[in-house]
């Protein structure tokens, strides 16, 4: 998508740089997308449309004047532009305006199969297979609910640097909850697809796994028994996803909290945080996963960028504003929801890379604990390091073997203190996908971690020791 | 906005879907304004204005519902919009008693705006960011850092008409005041937020708003474990409107329909301790949800939800209350005009047990007092399951005894309503659009080390 040529872009530019500033940014959007959502049996209901607007943003000696619209006429811009302009002082001399460079960004996932080019009608049949899995699975299983989304997202980024980027990003996802139900007993199971992918995702993951596993976990639970409160030995198994890290460690590395000295690992650069058989990374560039762009929304290349090694704190994630105000180089992690909002810090594919021991080590070591194979969202604290996440599938271990599952239960912890008292790492490594909000944004991502054993942690359930 | 443009549109799309090969239509119109200016130091970091116009479109035919939406208000924007929201109709399942939904009259004569507050200056804007922030820093020299200061408002109007003849709609605006501080002790950093809104600028408190997060701070500074218990708890006026904020949606009538409520199949039951009365009401003066009509154009009312324990209502859409044979109560709500409507709360408030907070607080012997919790969004609304991480204070005899954290607080709703000992008449209502008064709670269980 074109959205517009270089010299109306060059004109806004220097509508908004004509009293002076630092640097000014145009944000162009055009998001089509379609969602479906199956619930009760029925086809329930279904959205598509185009998304599309314009944002501006100009930068002052660390201020920034932001507007954001849905009319891409270039007419409109410029007078908007140069409203913004008003904000500054004036009299000084304007800013400074680099040759555009225009290109597009090559894509970091490949696609085959774009989802503009399926017709409604295949797109709702995925759902419906899923459905028809999770029924199928057990007569017990009541209920069940499922949504297919598709994003194609093009952007275009034009600023006074003379970036003039354009990429096209590429979603797809599939997800399903099942709700089993024997007598009074409720439990509710779910599974998701997410990866920044065409229609290909589903030839090679058929609907019906959704449905299988959301269906599977529901009945668990439907056995589980509730939760143990207190303090355990917890193994997260790989298969649990990157929740952990995602918390722990991730969102207290992003620059905006360590810029402002808010994180509790803020000015720890080159300071052990962690148990030194861990390692973190933030990686944009792992092909079609969900958190993976080929640029970040400010035109900064996406990388790979080593958070913790081996326990020392090496870098933070930032944008190119965070990065200014630490003196560091951007990371590629500015991102935004969508053209209506500023870019902030957040992270991509966030994990903790594989240690040495086998996982099936890892369990058998443990006499007595938690054993968690999905974890659901989680919170964190950003200044004490404090986080909450839930647990969907768990299990009690005993004597180094999984036991009966449990339900309902929370993990809470420290971020550095659980990162420090890591004392296994596993040789294997599993992915999670999800949703991260921040600041009122939502954008996709995905984490990953080997087995870990965190020898203590608080375990939040009903049922007290004492009962 | 110009007199009457928002008429001219919607005459607009209502031509275009009585062409369409529909049975009838809806269109929701959209034209908001949002501003907003962030101080950190007393420094702008960031102004901000955001314009989002547009319209979204229903379509209906033989009990089958299409949506899209565009942002271009135009007759060759309206007709693609309609034209998606067309093709969507083979694919979906019908249901009977979705319909057009049929005018209904009301009037409505609470002040909902502040006319000036589209006049305010960038300059006044800032002021209020930067009077938030230094009455935080002013209050205790263990605030050492505002990660951000804000003021911001929304002005505009919503509109909606069908070609059932209903056309209703509203302007209205709101402004905020908020900060996001850290309070630092030794080596032990704690966060602290508090907001506050009203119609206008004029009418924010900057003093208690940065007075609040100042202390929320403060107060969890050399906070300790506690021993995994069963105890009494007094919930925070802000934990008690995210509780029910969560749970509401165990109340929305689709649920309901879909089995998957906790409230299913309860109506005239008892499904709370008899002290407890619960109210959804689309109409308190001031309140963030206030508005005569929701997004369907249903008039908005007060419905009571729980009625002394007894489960009286659930709230409802039009095709809930078709399918269901209930009233409609005004609960249809708009994400905007990129969604399509959907049951939700308009204000959910708890009816006070006619006791002050003091006394409230005087009946706890013994006890854990939480201010803040994290993980709402982990409460189940179809089984009930909750497991909440939570900070507060330890209790002894009605007064805070010393600040606790990385407490874990679990159980079911159903437990919960029915351990409610006792609700103050402290309410309030926050930002978040949830209201909540100081709870006490019986039999509680509490996890920790």
């Amino acid at each position: 998508m074109n959205f517009m040529d270089e010299s109306s872009a060059l004109r806004i530019l220097a509508a908004l740089l004509a009293r002076g500033g630092e640097f000014a940014e145009i944000y162009c959007q055009a998001n089509q997308y379609t969602r479906i959502i199956l619930d009760d049996g029925k086809l329930e209901e279904i959205l598509s449309g185009e998304d599309s607007g314009v944002s501006m943003r100009l930068v002052s000696s660390d201020r920034t004047f932001f507007y954001s619209g849905n009319s891409l006429d270039v007419e409109t811009l410029v007078s908007e532009a140069t409203r913004l302009a008003q904000a500054l002082e004036g009299g000084g001399k304007p800013g400074s305006l680099a040759t555009l460079r225009p290109s597009e960004v090559p894509p970091v996932s490949p696609i085959r199969i774009a989802p503009g080019t399926i017709d409604l009608g295949r797109k709702v049949e995925l759902v419906r297979r899923a459905e028809k899995a999770a029924r199928a699975a057990h007569p017990s299983v009541v209920q069940f609910s499922a949504s297919y989304g598709d994003s194609t997202l093009s952007i275009a980024i034009i600023n006074s640097e003379g970036v003039f980027s354009r990429e096209t990003r590429v979603y797809s996802t599939l997800f399903g909850s099942a709700i089993a139900r024997e007598g009074e007993q409720i439990r509710t199971g779910y599974h998701s697809l997410a990866e920044t992918k065409g229609f290909e995702l589903f030839e090679e993951h058929p609907p019906e796994e959704v449905g299988k596993e959301a269906a599977r976990i529901a009945m668990v639970q439907l056995a589980a028994k509730p939760a143990p409160a207190g303090t355990f030995t917890v193994v997260l198994s790989s298969k649990a996803g990157g929740t952990m890290v995602h918390e722990a460690c991730g969102h207290g590395l992003e620059g905006d909290f360590a810029e402002k000295s808010l994180s509790i690992y803020a000015g720890k650069l080159g300071q052990q945080v962690a148990s030194e058989l861990i390692t973190v990374v933030d990686d944009g560039t792992l092909p079609n996963k969900r958190g993976s762009t080929g640029m970040d929304d400010e035109g900064i290349p996406s990388s790979r960028v080593l958070l913790i090694e081996k326990g020392v704190l090496k870098s933070y994630l930032h944008s190119r504003r965070t990065a200014r105000k630490l003196g560091h180089s951007p990371t590629g992690n500015g991102r935004r929801e969508s053209y209506r909002h500023l870019p902030i810090p957040r992270m991509r594919n966030t994990m903790i890379l594989s240690g040495k021991t086998p996982p099936g080590e890892i369990l058998s070591s443990v006499k007595d604990g938690v054993f968690v194979c999905q974890m659901g969202g989680g919170e964190v604290d950003i200044a004490s390091g404090n986080f909450i996440f839930n647990v969907g599938e768990a299990y009690r271990i005993r004597d180094g073997r999984i036991a009966e599952p449990i339900r309902d239960a929370t993990l809470i912890g420290n971020g550095p203190e659980v990162l420090s008292s890591i004392d296994a790492v596993g040789s294997d490594l599993g992915f999670g996908v999800g949703t991260c909000g921040k600041d009122g944004q939502r954008v996709p991502v995905a984490d990953a971690q080997p087995t870990l054993r965190i020898p203590k942690i608080v375990v939040g359930g009903t049922i007290a020791p004492t009962d | 906005m110009a007199g009457g443009e928002h008429d001219k549109i919607l005459d607009l799309a209502l031509a275009a879907l009585t062409k369409a090969p529909v049975d009838g239509g809806e269109i929701y119109y959209q034209d908001t304004h949002e501003t907003s200016a962030s101080v950190v130091d007393q420094r702008i970091e960031s102004v901000e204005a955001k314009q989002e116009r547009g319209l979204g479109l229903r379509v209906f035919r033989g009990g089958r519902v299409g949506f899209s939406f565009t942002p271009d208000a135009t007759a060759q924007g309206i007709a693609k919009a309609l034209e998606r929201a067309v093709a969507i109709l083979p694919h979906v399942d019908p249901e009977p008693e979705l319909k057009v939904p049929v005018a209904e009259p009301t009037t409505f004569n609470l002040k909902n705006e502040d006319p000036h507050l589209s006049a305010v200056s960038v300059d006044q804007k800032v002021d209020m960011a930067r009077r938030i922030e230094s009455c935080a820093l002013r209050f205790s020299s263990r605030v050492k850092r505002v990660r951000d200061s804000r003021y911001s408002d929304v002005w505009g109007g919503c509109w909606v008409a069908n070609t059932e003849g209903l056309r209703a709609g509203y302007t209205m605006s709101r402004a905020f005041g908020s900060i996001e501080l850290v309070a630092i002790d030794k080596e032990e950093s704690q966060t602290g937020y508090s907001a506050g809104f009203a119609l206008g600028i004029d009418d924010l408190e900057p003093d208690a708003i940065g007075i609040e997060a100042a202390s929320r701070a403060i107060n969890k500074l050399g906070g300790e474990s506690v021993t995994t218990r069963r105890t009494e708890v007094v919930l925070d006026p802000e934990v008690v409107a995210g509780v029910f904020g969560t749970l509401a949606s165990a109340f929305y009538a689709d649920n309901v329909i879909k089995r998957k409520s906790l409230f299913q199949g309860l109506l005239g039951q008892s499904v709370a301790r008899a002290n407890l009365t619960l109210i959804d009401d689309g109409r308190i003066p001031g309140a963030l949800n206030t508005g005569p009509v929701d997004g369907e154009g249903t008039p908005t009312r007060r419905t009571t939800l729980i009625d002394q324990g007894i489960l009286n209502s659930y709230l409802h859409d039009d095709y809930t209350a078709r399918k269901m044979k209930a009233q409609r109560t005004g609960s249809a709500q708009r994400g905007g005009y990129l969604a399509s409507p959907h049951i939700g709360t308009n204000t959910l408030l708890l009816r006070s047990t006619g006791i002050n907070r003091k006394t409230l607080l005087g009946m706890v012997a013994k006890g854990i007092y939480v201010s803040e919790v994290m993980g709402l969004h982990t409460i189940d609304p179809i089984s009930g399951d909750f497991s909440l991480g939570a900070v507060g204070w330890e209790m002894e005899n009605g007064s805070m005894l010393r600040p606790v954290q990385k407490m874990g607080i679990s159980g079911n709703v159903r437990d919960l309503l029915n351990a409610l000992a006792a609700v103050a008449d402290d309410l309030r209502f926050f930002a978040s659009g949830n209201s909540g008064s100081t709870v006490l709670l019986e039999g509680i269980s509490i996890s920790g080390s």
